[in-house]
């Protein structure tokens, strides 16, 4: 139906162009890049930095150093090199952040599809609990587990999973609703669809997009959501992350020692991961929905 | 003079895959008083042709040929001329009314609207007499004046629209699809109000429709498009009892005459489907489909050859009468 | 008169009835309310009747999409229970084709997918390549593989509609009901669809059920035609006696509509059919019953009474106090 407010026909969608606008989105190649950068760093630690080069023990650094050719990002308190923190903490919080999202994405995705197809109170009851779990305060709980189940990245994957999951399945159902009323699924139903093969064949896949476009987002917040607990402590006291690295040079004294580099260095890692996530989450939804943007 | 004249109008777009051709060559008058037909299918470019006479292509289209409205090229026309132009010269019915009106206004405020705009009356008071007066004249009781559209039946919503669109007096009205989204008796019902607001007060139209049934009622002359040309045009009577290009034939034929036996059990039969908008090749754009097309027809575009009173665009059967 | 033999029935709706309440305490809209109607294999029924008439929900009761609040819907003369596992294979036998085509199918299945769903569903063929081949070319689709790997949006109106009907097909239904099939579609490429449902009915013997508001259509493909009106049956019997002889007054005037050639019929019904919450008492048409507002009848019964569908003649039936 045209009004004449004629829109000019836009040019053909489809995978293999998705692609091709996101080699030349440069935006979302930095972001890819950068993200390639972290991921080999985090999986190339071990071998760069050996586990003996964090020992505070066996450290031959000079505390406090500013940045040069042997430590590339200066020392900590206890001459360690801040360039191996880095990259040993990269691993933890892309695990954790990565975990994290899993968690929320697959149990917000879940909950959001059932309680917006199921009518009656299968539904009304996912909804409720979904908007009892979105009021869950985050701090709060991640103390209380903590303290709980004791410090570990297992409780702060499981803290941030568990709030996380509500904002994805409020967005699901939302979308499952407008779905759901579509022809094809009253088609569907009419060839004899029963409801898991409904939500599973139909409602997914059209709600994917809107999903996948999510986790980019929410895989930046879960990274700076452990940064945050890591750096008030909750997380294990045994392994390094970038926030337990921030937590570590506030309590040695950097600022007042001028070491910017202790802080600089974890904190712009998490800047630019998350930058790297929402720069290439624009471009995913583009990516991977075969019927974008087609003329009629 | 007439009132609008269409000259050799071409449009296209441009797109990442080359130029798209939605207009290729248009030539057409309305006359004042007259209601002429501009019958075709979806991107036949009815609908684009029509946005170039009050101006309204988007922007990025490149438009060449004369399209002028009294006398006048609109495309020359300074910015506050065309503004002039719009609503108070000739204004729009569209087919949606949903999309046409405000949901957070009154159908009474939305009428008066384009008169306190253009200043066709002095006072917002007498605007709002005028006002009320259109919705008499389309059968909407005065007491809804005050309404909003979600309190009005699809039927009265249409003919809001209508009283609107003859808020200012225009010379011509556009009516883009107006009744297809309605039942048939509505349908018919709002063909009337519209059909004699329009011949009351001398005012010309241009009818879009696919329906053929509709423009027969209402229309004085049809314009059969196709592809981004017009194929065939004349007299209402002309076209439709003896039509000559062969698309205006299957376009009759789809609208089986109820009552008639012949018509039973034998659905018209086209093949193919109209051509994606915009990208035609060599020759008649209609030969793919038509089952009168010779080799001429794929080698060269024909041209609309006849009288005033039927012409057709056509190597096979046309031009002659 | 020589009594006829009915065609067996295979699909049949007996007095169903239908309401609708608005939210809490809402008015209450009575969709449908007490028809009974029924489909005979290698038939062509059409279903006739402006917006808000109920045709659609009935053609969703039919199909058992819908559980009808009274009345029973019968397959083969037995009626549906309208467990999980029974309607499952009831859908084996009743299909439906919808108004959209584009909406109809899902924009990331491509057209094998689509026509191969109802197989997949019902528990997988083995040879389920061959059936959808064969579904896409009964649906006149030819070469079939050629289209195996496109998406909807690359297929235009007509095309969609095939694939639609194809994936109807490919389960080897006894009915099919096809909710304003060619109504989306440019006039041109209706024709062909239609056609196709008439080679359908033909070769196959189906029972088809043609919902519609287009008249011309039903002239062009039904052999049997019923007339609604705000959720009750007006009139019905064999399309060509109905409309050579329309007996009521809602059946006349819809007829001269459509049939209108160079002019606006004069004798426009008045107003618009009344909200479905709010169904005028006797005989529902009468507020905008032309009989009634010449003057011609005494209007007493049409007030008061709400006429039954009543033979006038054989398989023709009329629901109206005065049928002329």
């Amino acid at each position: 139906m045209t009004t004449l407010e004629f829109k000019a026909p836009s040019p053909a969608g489809g995978f293999r162009d998705g692609m091709r606008r996101l080699v030349r989105s440069r935006t979302a190649l930095a972001g890819a890049l950068v993200l390639v950068g972290f991921l080999v760093m985090a999986l190339t630690a071990p071998l760069l930095f050996p586990e003996s080069t964090l020992s505070v023990t066996r450290a031959d650094g000079p505390p406090f150093s500013p940045p040069s050719l042997a430590y590339p990002l200066g020392t900590d308190e206890d001459g360690r090199s801040v360039l191996a923190l880095v990259a040993w903490g990269a691993r933890v919080s892309l695990l954790v952040g990565l975990g994290a999202t899993a968690i929320s994405m697959s149990l917000g995705t879940a909950i959001g599809i059932a309680s917006g197809h199921y009518r009656g109170w299968i539904g009304a009851a996912l909804d409720r609990v979904t908007d009892w779990f979105l009021v869950i305060p985050f701090l709060p709980l991640a103390i209380v587990l903590a303290t709980v189940l004791g410090p570990s990245i297992w409780t702060i994957t499981a803290v941030i999973g568990l709030t996380a999951w509500p904002g994805t399945a409020r967005l699901v159902r939302a979308h499952t609703l407008s779905v759901s009323a579509r022809p094809y699924l009253e088609r569907s139903r009419a060839l004899g669809a029963r409801n898991a093969h409904q939500m599973i064949h139909h409602i997914l896949p059209n709600v994917m997009p809107l999903v996948l476009a999510n986790t980019t987002l929410a895989i930046s917040i879960a990274i700076l959501s452990e940064t945050t607990l890591s750096f008030l402590g909750l997380g294990d006291p045994g392994s390094i992350s970038w926030g337990s690295i921030l937590d570590q040079g506030f309590q040695a004294g950097a600022i007042s020692e001028g070491a910017w580099w202790y802080l600089g260095a974890p904190g712009i890692c998490v800047v630019l991961v998350v930058l790297a996530f929402n720069l290439i989450g624009r471009s995913i939804e583009a990516l991977l929905d075969p019927s974008t943007s087609d003329n009629p | 003079m007439s009132l609008v004249s269409l000259r050799n109008v071409e449009l296209a777009f441009d797109s990442s895959s080359g130029p798209l051709h939605i207009l290729r060559g248009v030539t057409l008058d309305v006359q004042e008083g007259e209601v002429v037909g501009i019958a075709g299918e979806s991107g036949c470019g009815k609908t684009t042709l029509a946005s170039t006479i009050l101006r309204l292509q988007p922007p990025t289209a490149r438009l060449s040929g004369g399209v002028m409205v009294n006398g006048v090229d609109v495309n020359q026309m300074a910015w506050g001329d065309v503004r002039a132009l719009r609503w108070a010269v000739g204004s729009v019915v569209f087919q949606g009314a949903l999309h046409s009106l405000n949901p957070v206004q009154t159908i009474g405020q939305q009428i008066m609207e384009p008169m306190l705009i253009h200043g066709t009356q002095p006072s917002p008071s007498l605007a709002r007499h005028t006002a009320q007066e259109l919705l008499v004249e389309v059968g909407v009781p005065i007491t809804r004046f005050g309404a909003y559209p979600h309190q009005l039946s699809g039927g009265q919503r249409q003919r809001v629209v209508i009283a609107m669109a003859m808020a200012c007096r225009p010379q011509l009205v556009i009516a883009d699809e107006p009744t297809t989204a309605l039942d048939v008796m509505v349908q018919a019902q709002v063909l009337e109000v519209l059909l004699n607001l329009v011949r009351s007060h001398n005012m010309s139209m241009l009818f879009i429709s696919h329906d053929l049934s509709v423009l027969a009622q209402v229309a004085d002359r049809i314009a059969v498009m196709y592809a981004g040309r017009i194929i065939e045009e004349g007299t209402t009577s002309q076209v439709l009892e003896h039509p000559l290009h062969p698309y205006t034939r299957a376009l009759v034929d789809a609208f089986p005459v109820i009552g008639d036996p012949r018509h039973r059990f034998a659905p018209a039969s086209l093949s193919g489907e109209p051509p994606v908008p915009g990208r035609y090749g060599v020759g008649c754009a209609f030969a793919p489909r038509c089952p009168a097309s010779e080799d001429q027809c794929t080698q060269a575009e024909p041209t609309l050859l006849g009288t005033m009173d039927h012409r057709v665009a056509c190597f096979v059967t046309g031009g002659r009468e | 008169m020589t009594s006829s033999i009915e065609p067996p029935r295979i699909l049949e709706a007996r007095d169903v009835s239908l309401s609708f309440t608005h939210g809490h305490g809402g008015a209450t809209a009575r969709a449908v309310d007490g028809v009974s109607l029924s489909l005979a294999p290698g038939r062509t029924l059409a279903l006739v009747g402006e917006s808000g008439c109920g045709k659609s929900t009935l053609a969703r009761i039919l199909l058992g999409l819908i559980t009808p609040d009274n009345g029973q819907v019968r397959l083969r003369d037995t009626p549906i229970d309208y467990s999980t596992a029974s309607l499952k294979e009831m859908r084996r036998q009743v299909q439906l084709v919808l108004q959209d085509p584009l909406g109809s199918l899902n924009p990331r299945h491509t057209v094998y997918a689509a026509v191969a769903e109802g197989l997949r569903i019902h528990g997988g063929a083995d040879d389920e390549s061959r059936r959808v081949h064969d579904a896409l070319a009964s649906a006149g689709l030819r070469p079939p593989e050629t289209f195996y790997r496109r998406y909807p949006r690359q297929l235009s109106g007509g095309q969609r509609q095939r694939v639609v009907i194809a994936g109807a097909l490919v389960l080897q239904p006894q009915v099919l009901i096809a909710d304003e099939p060619v109504s989306s579609l440019d006039a041109s490429v209706r024709g062909e669809i239609l056609s196709l449902l008439v080679s359908l009915r033909q070769e196959r013997q189906l029972a088809l059920l043609l919902v519609t508001h287009d008249l011309g259509a039903a002239w062009s493909i039904a052999d049997d035609i019923a007339v609604m009106y705000l959720g009750r049956i007006v009139e019905t019997g064999p399309t060509e006696v109905v409309v050579r002889e329309p007996k009521h007054p809602y059946t006349r005037a819809l007829l001269a509509v459509a049939r209108a050639s160079r002019r606006i019929p004069a004798e426009l019904l008045p107003g618009e059919p009344p909200d479905p919450t709010r169904i005028p008492s006797g005989c529902r048409f009468h507020p905008r019953c032309p009989l009634l507002s010449s003057g011609e009848i005494d209007g007493t019964p049409c007030k008061e009474e709400d006429p039954r569908l009543r033979a006038i003649s054989v398989q023709h039936s009329v629901a109206c106090h005065y049928p002329e």
